[in-house]
Parts: structure tokens; sequence; C-alpha cells
């Protein structure tokens, strides 16, 4: 039964083109998160910066889909979700890798980052987790206050454009966290991380409403943390990391090598 | 007697302090880039972008000096021009190798950028460069025409926050267009790398004024390049020996 189902599920991946990625709505109205980040401030982020990122990235898949140098196997892999393909981003060639890192990983982020926001508590301190995701966070920082220090002073001390991420180490099943340059996601250095939170710090991410200000920013985004959502990555994530996980997807990428449908394109 | 007094606190003046960066003033009245750059945005980008990048590297340099590791060494390099010490951070211990490339590269590449703008020309197309540099330019480049396209068509690209430079080549002895990351500056790659002209590409140079379209900005940079001081820059470079 689980071979037909791969069988099926090349099939299906021999017939279809690269994946098309389409930018994802706001899951509330663009003012929903006033005061901390203005309306015009999520306007330009979601309708310029996450767009060009999208349109980014659907480029560079098309591109490699169609490039006749890409092999059947690289192919495959772009039909796959961008979660996968940036999880697997060493299988790519250099020149794409680059590019996908950049804009397949800002679509992610952002992707990511936007529903993981709500409209602001009237304080900081009243936002908080609860439940599974508050134990996991006590086991790794001690307490809340602490992972809160914490993940604000990394946040105040990237440099340059990036993120800070709290994320589900593939390792020891704990939650860690770490800072990216640019658009880099935790996957891309381990397909099993599982990523939970981020901050965005490049400047555009706050600068409409708080100039050169960021520690206001960071001060200000613990208001609006879905703590709820991110608590259901959480579960979801414990989930997922289980070992029949891996071999399904190893699975996908070692059966689309010789598809036949794309004889000749 | 006042001599004496004088010359000792000379003296107490040179031996006893680092160095201790000052924050020049824009050469000319914030509103002077209107419209392509905002008083608003030369305001923030000046008194509190440069004015951070100074305090920071001030601060580095304050407790280099008083660092006694590395036989003193530390001490020595703290009282070097800033140019200098950004030729030899890879000597120096983590906590202030960072501190420095991040805020003394900022500050150098701001104290740089302010001086080379003015006001805006018209229109882009009567806003270039004579003489020596325009030579230089068409020599590695061709035209001047494809130079701007080069530079432009790099900065519109670069990913993230960085630069993009004009600059001597230190081995060639050719102008060459780079790009760095974040606040890197070419002379700590080569310590004879010479830096003529650039653009900041972060994204507190432009945002207030042209939010995410960077390309706008790219553009209406051409019209506030002070080729006179650039030319002034190019024309002062050290001559080689090889070259007399």
């Amino acid at each position: 039964m689980f071979i037909r189902i791969c069988f099926l599920a090349i099939i299906i991946s021999c017939i279809q083109a690269q994946i098309e990625l389409t930018l994802p709505a706001l899951p509330y109205a663009y003012d929903a998160l006033e005061p901390v980040l203005s309306e015009h401030l999520m306007q330009l982020h979601h309708d310029k910066h996450l767009q060009t990122y999208t349109t980014g990235a659907n480029k560079l898949l098309k591109r490699m889909y169609d490039d006749e140098n890409s092999s059947n196997e690289l192919k495959g892999l772009t039909n796959q979700s961008i979660e996968f393909i940036l999880s697997h981003i060493q299988y790519l060639p250099e020149i794409y890798q680059v590019g996908l890192k950049q804009y397949g990983g800002g679509y992610l982020n952002h992707k990511l980052f936007f529903s993981t926001l709500q409209k602001p508590t009237a304080t900081a301190d009243e936002n908080k987790p609860t439940g599974p995701l508050l134990k996991a966070i006590e086991k790794a920082f001690d307490s809340f206050d602490k992972f809160k220090q914490i993940f604000t002073d990394v946040s105040l001390e990237v440099f340059g454009s990036g993120w800070v991420w709290l994320y589900i180490d593939a390792y020891t099943k704990e939650l860690n966290y770490s800072f990216a340059s640019n658009q880099e996601n935790p996957i891309m250095f381990n397909k099993n991380h599982i990523t939970l939170l981020g901050i965005d710090l490049w400047e555009h991410a706050y600068y409409p409403v708080y100039e050169n200000r960021r520690s206001e920013y960071v001060d200000n985004f613990w208001r609006i943390i879905n703590w709820p959502f991110v608590s259901q990555l959480y579960t979801e994530g414990v989930a997922k990391q289980t070992d029949d996980i891996d071999k399904e997807t190893d699975g996908i990428v070692k059966h689309t090598g010789g598809c036949p449908m794309h004889a000749g394109i | 007697m006042l001599a004496a007094i004088v010359l000792a606190v000379i003296a107490i003046g040179c031996v006893h302090s680092q160095t201790e960066l000052t924050l020049p003033p824009l050469p000319y009245d914030y509103k002077a880039y209107e419209p392509v750059l905002s008083e608003k945005i030369m305001r923030l980008h000046h008194d509190k972008h440069f004015f951070t990048y100074m305090n920071k590297t001030n601060a580095a340099l304050k407790a280099m000096f008083v660092d006694t590791k590395m036989d003193g060494k530390l001490k020595e390099i703290a009282k070097l021009p800033i140019e200098d010490i950004l030729t030899q951070l890879q000597v120096l211990p983590d906590q202030y190798h960072l501190a420095l490339r991040h805020n003394g590269g900022g500050y150098l590449n701001h104290r740089f950028f302010f001086s080379i703008l003015k006001a805006p020309t018209a229109t882009v197309a009567e806003n270039k460069p004579t003489g020596d540099l325009l030579a230089a330019i068409e020599k590695s480049f061709g035209t001047f025409e494809k130079f701007h396209e080069l530079f432009s068509a790099a900065s519109v690209n670069l990913f993230g926050s960085g630069w993009v430079w004009l600059y001597v080549d230190a081995r060639t002895n050719q102008l060459v267009l780079n790009f760095t990351a974040n606040q890197d500056h070419p002379i700590m790659f080569d310590k004879n790398n010479y830096v003529v002209m650039g653009i900041d590409l972060w994204e507190h140079s432009y945002y207030p004024v042209y939010e995410n379209r960077r390309a706008e900005y790219v553009d209406n940079f051409w019209r506030i390049v002070d080729w006179n001081v650039v030319g002034k820059i190019f024309t002062e470079r050290p001559i080689k020996r090889s070259d007399l």
C-alpha cells in the first residue's frame, strides 16, 4: 500500500511542473497590529517585500525546472513544497542555492512570521505561552523571562539584516535559538529542525514605525506574538519529528530520478 | 612656565589617549539633498546611525587602550587612525575584532559617504566625472555609461545590507567595482585598496524616502554624487613607485 502511494506521488510529480508559490493573505487586517506595527508598514512588508520574494522564488524555481542541465532529480525537487526544497538546499547546484536561500527563504520566513502575529496585548508582560510550549521553554531556558531576555539581547546584537529564531532542535528535540543572516532559516542547516517563531530584524521590518530604534521594536514585539498559534506549531513539530517521516520524504527525492514523462522536455 | 605646562599637556595628550573619533558635520545643510534625500532621512542617517557607530567605536577603542593583553600591542593599535586600525582587524582578540569591524567600518563608511554627496542636479545625465577620473573609468569599464549600468545593477541586486564601491584595486592599480556586506570596507581586505566612490545600500539609507523601491534610490543617487570631490579623492591617490 505504501509503495503504491509512493508511485502515485512519483507519477503526479512527473506530470506537474515546478511549484508555483502564491502570496499568502495576512490572517488579519493590515491595521490589526496597530500601534505596534502600523497599517502602512504591514502593507509595505506584505504587499511589497513578501511579494518580491514570492516573484523572485518563482522565477528561480521555473529557471531550475526549465534548465536543460537540471537532472530529473532536480526537476522533481522543484515540485516539492518550499519547506522541503529549503530543507534539502544542499542538493541544489550552487548557482540555485544562493538565490533560493535568499528568495525562497524570504518567502518562507515571511509566511511564517505573519502567521505568528496577532493584535497587540496592552502590555508585553501579559502575553505569554502556556501548556507544553511553556514547559519546553522552561526546560530549555529555565524560565520564560530568561528566554525573553536572551531572545531580546540577541535581537539587539544582530548586525545587518537577519532574523532571530526559536526552533525545535533536530538532535536534542529541545527548544533552541539561533540568529541568521539575511533570509536564512534553521531548516537550511538541518532538515529536521522545526522553526516555531522568528523576529524579522531587517530594517524594513521596523523602520517606518521605529526608525533606528530597534530596541523599541523588539520590546513591543512581545505584545504581538500569537502564542496559541506558536504552541500549535510546537505540538505539530514534536509529533513530526519521527524517523518514519524521514524515510518517506527521502523516498520522493530518490525516485524522481529517471521519470519517463520528462524525457525529451 | 606656561610654555612648559602647555608642552607637558601636549606630551600627556600624545602618550595617554586612544584615538577618539568625532562626528564631522554634513558639508551642507540637512535639507540640501532634497528631494533625492529628505531632510528627515539626513537627520536620521547622520545624527542617529553615524553617531551610534562613532560612539560604539570609541567605546571599543577606550576598552582596548587599557587592555594589557598582547604585551601592550592593543594599546598601540588603539592610538592609530581608524583607517589603520581597520587594516589590522585580524590580529585583534574576538571581543574587539567584530566591534571594530562593524562600528569602525560603519564610522569610516559614513564619514566617506557624506563627504561625496551634494545638492542634486536636475537630471542624472548632466552629472558626470571629468578629466583623469573619467579616463580611468573609461579604461576600466569602456564608457561612463557602462560603469553607471554595472554600478546600478550591482546596487539593485545586492542582497541584505551592504555597500557597492568604486575603488583603485591594490594589486592591479585599476579602478574596480565590488560590493561588501554590512559595514565592511575594501581596506579591510587589502590596506592598499583605495576607495573613490560608494553607495550605502542598508535600508536605513533610503527607506524613509523610497520605502522598498531601492532601484529608484539608486537611479536618483547619480544626481547627488559630487564628482568634483570624488575626482579630487582619485587624484590624491597614492602613486606607486612602479607608476613613476
